[in-house]
């Protein structure tokens, strides 16, 4: 129970999550044993990945529809997705697909938001990402940031704050050292001389010694100075990020491509117990934003995202971590059902799909269907904010969580939407 | 009674609990009148039941005040819809007057019928009580809605019952199926939304698509029926025939719209004329309990003690906690409100508990109080009803440090620190604030602060498109250049806000038209809240879609509001009224407007009268939040009942005088900083340690995004250069890069905001991690001290092997940084750092890098 005293309480209430103490309070009071809470990695596949090309394909539809991939068989009886994920095909046991996931936002920049939030994107709210959430619901140890975003994060903390944050890590080229701004020591500075620095400024922040209790701001500078100390220093945090450390089989394992190495780098973080990692590359690297050419591009596309998240379930399950990790992979929309002049496809946002595995994830199954061209979810479908109620029930956070903010109303995690039953 | 002569002494002030005779004219409280089934009394569907179901939760947005509603059934959120919640509670066999225990609205909260919100009452009860009286006497409802006993009903009465029942049965739920998600209250395609009867009235892009008995004629049923190819809805398929005949026959009837959205909401409601509370004001003298007594007076002249009925809330529980029944309890010393919500009223009661150490003599025995800067006559006033001893005033080192951030967003340079210091003339702060305000500088800052007001943002105003957002920043370059010479000339603050305001659209003479350009501009009411927000400091938004929880908005409020921007944010190129209207000003006047007329200009009348109760104040207070850690009303942007001014008689002292000044924005600034409030040191004594609000001393707060930008350019920059960085606008966060930076990793970690919603709140000043992270190791910050022009310069010299003064560049390190000489004690550490780094260069820089990470660095205090 809260055992706070009142002097932290008031930091607790004035660390900009908007809560005012007494808002602080309530919350707490109305807390009520949770499921245990796990890690989550989201792999975001921008662009809007065609659906009918990947995980939903109709093989019975006439030519300008269905295209050129052929479905393959799976591991599990009855499952077949494309024949350029072989590698997912013999893992179908250990993912969900959700088919028929529809919305109506075929924009890019309002459909990264409502998929990377789980809610639409509103004019007066500004929602937070997943890896935000989990680092208000669920921070990691002190000496490592709870959210770390790969490349850069496109919605951000939102309402809840900038603590919130994710910390950036930028996108790990094979072959090629790798550096995280803010963490990484550069320019040849050394542990040691970083270590001098810090003492020195130990030694001279004295203006408000013996007051560092009295206000809320100093309270939180002191303890976010050491905090960065500790994890830019600490072997733990360093080591992490430090992909020197695999061996080229398990680094060719994930692929070369910069996709693999950052699946592998989320794998090397959940490892050392960072709790949520967002992978996003922006388009210009991994790009299903395919108005041309789609199938050319698509046979390279597909076998990356199928060499690296096989690999990351593998890498996973082995270290006996996938029970404990959330992943899902989902781009802003699905593509249209017709092959454009360009041999593309366009934004369609109507039907779309996304696969889940880890955590209590029930493997070995594909939720909601589509019609005959993909066009249209097959019965009622879901929505993105029934998707997000699933991936945050398999986090372990209520999606009916209420959060106080200082807009000037209470706001619930997820308005809408309520977990897909079949998937747990 | 009985608590309140539970333990201490408890003083009562104003209104005088224990001494007011309960007068015989106030009806008694509803938990007495209903205490036993026994009684003729007969429950008010407004002043009870409503109330009564607000108290146990279940117009909450968890249950059924949700917009899905809980169990099929839903209650408007707060309770301000009596037709549409009488009618929901009219509905499956919620009620049965015959047989009111039946009812299932008593079985389901009395868990005699499984009910998913749990036990919510119990039988016997007096709350179980006056439902079932209400029931029994015939279950009336507001106005016309009087349950099963109805007047002769009029043919048009019977049409709009008949197309509310419709409505509700068959085309609410086609509506949330069909059309909210392309239409409703976040996505708005082709400018509709058909989220209220106004809404579908106005229609969209496409003009009306609904005309009131005319279903041939409106658009929405052209649609249905696929009437022609370019416009058929909903785009997953037609519906049903039968979908599309109750459409028709709802049209016929009138299309009256019976939910909460809509335009009837409170229709036929009595009004409450005053929400008395006793007492007035809670003052403590230690722990203690005080029960509050709730009287609602209504406009017919009735009085009630609606105590039992009321909701109750306190806006800082670590000073006072407040149960369901008003009964508040004091946690610790300070002052906050317990905020009373009955009906539509809203009332906030002042609590305080003055400090323990008692020393308020201390606070003017040194200054005759004639002498006093007014402000502080004010502030000192409260700081003695809470027996608060000020602080001392601080150094001379700090206020410059402080007045140069708060007015300039700009760190004093070192010279100007050393003559500073060592000029005596006891009129140096008064002479110091003048030249500031002088300053390019103040301008630059303050414009800065008024472009987050006014949500300049360059990504809102370009389209778009990659390639056209080049064009966003040139137009919010624009728009801060604008803002920048006017208060740089000090133009009064109600000219600037009029050249914003009535802006020729075609970008003809003075004003700045690039306001209302705005992209999330896009429905009246968008513009509506934004105007609200910049130049009001209220929230609007709640009243979109239902009553305000803490205010007196409703949504008839809000539409009538958004109707005065309906062409200019339609069409972004001109504001005139198309037809003659009337319109509510926010309860406070109407207007009327005839074709022609440019309907932004009476509202810009009626912000600049000195009686409107928000304009002034909500800059003088934002003003004053820039110069504190806090506002006098806190949220600045949040000016509701809900929420009062700390202190009122200071609020109302600088608006007055602002508005007596003729808007004079520095004559705002220079009375705020020449108080001795604004000059107080952070050094707590016995007395002020836990004060935070009553401005007793000052609060250390982190410096903001560009200023910690600027100010670590300037901390590096050599000699030569350092004028350049102070002054060069087009350089500086805080100046034109500001539209630049927005949104780039250093200012998104610092809290600048993005200036893209309606809120103060997007200005975030609480420390960090990533903070922590950027200022000890991020390659900007090390790379600034790697290429510190300063730090070059010292390695030249070395190289050249001059004589360097040690004790000098060490000072210098200080005053750039920390704006103040270093003591002995940080000399010594300096020395024996420089001592043993390799070069005096490395050394330097090293303490350069320390110091940019002090706490006295990254706070202004």
């Amino acid at each position: 129970m809260m055992t706070f005293k009142r002097r932290e309480m008031l930091r607790i209430g004035m660390l900009g999550t908007g809560l005012s103490l007494p808002q602080y309070l309530r919350m707490h009071a109305a807390e009520t044993p949770n499921a245990p809470k796990r890690s989550g990695i989201f792999i975001f596949l921008e662009g809007g990945p065609s659906h009918q090309d990947s995980f939903d394909l109709k093989p019975d539809a006439p030519v300008e529809v269905r295209g050129d991939f052929k479905p393959i068989a799976t591991n599990v009886q009855g499952i077949q997705i494309c024949e350029h994920l072989p590698q997912l095909a013999s893992r179908a046991d250990k993912y969900a697909i959700i088919r028929g996931i529809t919305h109506n936002v075929p924009d890019h920049g309002l459909g990264k938001k409502y998929l990377l939030t789980g809610n639409k994107p509103s004019q007066t709210v500004s929602y937070p990402e997943y890896g935000s959430v989990v680092s208000h619901e669920h921070p990691s140890d002190p000496n490592l940031p709870t959210y770390v975003s790969i490349d850069e994060s496109f919605v951000g903390p939102g309402y809840l704050g900038t603590q919130y944050s994710a910390l950036t890590a930028a996108k790990p080229r094979h072959g090629i050292p790798y550096k995280v701004r803010g963490i990484s020591l550069e320019d040849g500075l050394t542990v040691d001389r970083y270590k001098s620095q810090k003492n020195l400024l130990d030694d001279l922040d004295t203006a408000f010694e013996g007051f560092e209790t009295l206000d809320d701001q100093v309270a939180g500078m002191d303890r976010f100075t050491e905090q960065a100390f500790d994890i830019i220093s600490s072997p733990r945090t360093r080591a992490a990020f430090d992909l020197t450390q695999e061996k080229p089989a398990e680094s060719d394992r994930f692929g070369k491509h910069e996709f693999g190495q950052s699946l592998l780098l989320a794998a090397r973080l959940i490892e050392a117990g960072v709790h949520f990692v967002t992978v996003r590359l922006r388009p210009a690297e991994f790009d299903f934003d395919t108005h041309s050419e789609n199938f050319p591009r698509l046979r390279t596309l597909l076998p990356a995202f199928d060499r690296a998240l096989a690999g990351l379930i593998d890498r996973l399950q082995e270290r006996g971590l996938l029970s404990s990790t959330a992943i899902m992979a989902a781009g802003e929309f699905g593509r249209t059902p017709k092959i454009n002049a360009n041999g593309g496809r366009d934004h369609w946002a109507r039907a779309m799909c996304a696969v889940m595995a880890g955590g209590d994830m029930k493997g070995g199954q594909v939720v909601g269907a589509t019609d005959a061209t993909a066009a249209e979810p097959a019965s009622k479908g879901y929505k993105p904010d029934d998707v997000a109620a699933s991936f945050f029930k398999n986090i372990g956070i209520e999606s009916k969580t209420e959060f106080s903010t200082n807009v000037g109303r209470p706001i619930t995690l997820l308005r809408d939407g309520s977990p897909i039953p079949e998937l747990f | 009674m009985r608590r309140c002569s539970l333990i201490f002494l408890i003083l009562v002030l104003a209104q005088g609990f224990f001494n007011t005779a309960r007068a015989d004219d106030v009806v008694a409280p509803a938990s007495k009148r209903f205490n036993t089934l026994d009684t003729n009394a007969v429950p008010d569907f407004q002043k009870h039941v409503v109330p009564l179901l607000g108290r146990l939760g279940c117009n909450s947005a968890k249950c059924h005040g949700s917009f899905q509603g809980q169990g099929d059934f839903r209650l408007s959120l707060f309770g301000f819809n009596f037709q549409a919640d009488h009618a929901s509670l009219n509905d499956a066999d919620r009620i049965d007057i015959d047989s009111p225990a039946d009812s299932l609205a008593l079985a389901k909260p009395t868990q005699q019928v499984d009910h998913e919100g749990g036990l919510r009452l119990s039988v016997d009860s007096w709350e179980y009580n006056l439902l079932h009286r209400w029931i029994a006497s015939g279950a009336k409802g507001v106005g016309n809605f009087d349950g099963n006993i109805k007047p002769q009903p009029t043919v048009a009465d019977q049409d709009r019952d008949a197309g509310i029942a419709l409505y509700e049965k068959s085309i609410k739920p086609m509506f949330q199926d069909h059309c909210y998600e392309c239409h409703g209250f976040d996505s708005r395609k082709g400018g509709l939304t058909l989220t209220t009867r106004d809404a579908a009235l106005r229609g969209g892009e496409s003009g009306p698509v609904l005309i009131a008995k005319r279903p041939d004629e409106s658009l929405l049923m052209q649609a249905l029926v696929h009437a022609n190819d370019n416009l058929k809805m909903p785009p997953s398929g037609k519906l049903k025939a039968k979908q599309i005949a109750d459409v028709r026959q709802w049209i016929k009837l009138g299309a009256p719209w019976s939910s909460q959205f809509g335009p009837d909401a409170g229709r036929n409601a009595r009004q409450l004329a005053a929400l008395h509370c006793e007492p007035a004001e809670i003052v403590f003298a230690e722990s203690g309990q005080q029960q509050i007594r709730v009287i609602a007076h209504w406009d017919d002249g009735t009085r009630e003690d609606v105590t039992c009925l009321s909701r109750f809330q306190t806006n800082d529980d670590s000073i006072a906690t407040v149960d369901n029944d008003g009964l508040t309890t004091s946690s610790a010393a300070g002052d906050t409100h317990v905020v009373v919500f009955y009906d539509n009223g809203v009332t906030a009661i002042p609590v305080l508990r003055p400090y323990p150490h008692s020393a308020s003599a201390e606070i003017s025995s040194s200054v005759p109080d004639i002498a006093l800067h007014p402000i502080d006559r004010m502030v000192n006033a409260k700081l003695k009803k809470l027996a608060l001893t000020p602080s001392e005033l601080c150094t001379d080192a700090e206020f410059l440090r402080r007045v140069s951030i708060d007015m300039t967003g700009t760190l004093p340079a070192p010279v100007e620190i050393r003559n500073f210091l060592a000029d005596s003339s006891p009129d140096k702060r008064i002479r110091k604030i003048d030249e500031l305000l002088e300053r390019p500088s103040y301008a630059a800052w303050w414009a800065n602060k008024l472009c987050d007001f006014t949500g300049c943002n360059p990504k809102s105003i370009s389209s778009l498109i990659e390639v056209a957002r080049e064009e966003g920043y040139i137009q919010a370059s624009q728009w801060y250049d604008w803002i920048n010479q006017r208060v740089m000339r000090n133009e009064p603050y109600d000219k600037i806000v009029e050249g914003i305001m009535l802006a020729d659209l075609s970008g003809r003479g003075e004003g700045m038209p690039t306001f209302w350009t705005r992209q999330s501009l896009k429905e009246p009411k968008d513009t509506a809240m934004s105007v609200a927000h910049a130049f009001l400091g209220i929230q609007l938004q709640c009243a979109e879609c239902h009553k305000h929880p803490f205010d007196q908005w409703t949504q008839a409020d809000f539409n009538d509001f958004g109707r005065f921007f309906t062409s200019v944010t339609t069409t972004k190129r001109q504001s005139r009224t198309r037809e003659k209207t009337t319109l509510g000003l926010l309860r406070t006047q109407t207007i009327s407007l005839e074709p022609g007329d440019d309907p932004r200009e009476p509202v810009m009348n009626w912000m600049r009268d000195k009686e409107n109760p928000w304009f002034a104040r909500a800059f003088v207070n934002r003003v004053w939040a820039g110069y504190f850690h806090i506002g006098i009303v806190n949220p600045p942007d949040q000016f509701t009942p809900a929420n009062p001014p700390s202190n009122p008689a200071l609020l109302e002292w600088l608006t007055t005088g602002f508005i007596n000044q003729n808007f004079d924005m520095k004559w705002l600034h220079r009375q705020i900083t020449n108080s001795a409030a604004y000059q107080r040191s952070w050094v707590p004594n016995n007395s002020n340690r836990d004060d935070r609000r009553n401005y007793s001393r000052a609060i250390p707060r982190r410096i903001p995004a560009e200023v910690m930008y600027d100010g670590m350019k300037q901390a590096t920059a050599s000699a030569d250069k350092m004028q350049e960085v102070r002054s060069n606008l087009r350089r500086r966060a805080s100046g034109h890069l500001s539209m630049r930076m927005a949104g780039t990793h250093a200012m998104k970690v610092f809290g600048k905001p993005d200036r893209s919603i309606n809120c103060d709140c997007e200005r975030v000043n609480e420390p960090t991690l990533l903070q922590s992270i950027f200022t000890q190791n991020d390659p900007l910050v090390r790379m600034r001290v790697a290429d510190s022009d300063w730090v070059i310069d010292i390695e030249d010299a070395e190289a050249a092997k001059q004589q360097l003064d040690h004790d000098s560049l060490v000072e210098q390190v200080w005053l750039r940084t920390v704006a103040r000489l270093p003591n002995s004690e940080d000399k010594q550490r300096a020395k024996q750092h420089l001592d043993s780094s390799d070069t005096i260069a490395a050394g330097i820089s090293d303490l350069l890098w320390a110091m940019m990470n002090t706490k006295e660095f990254l706070l202004n205090h």
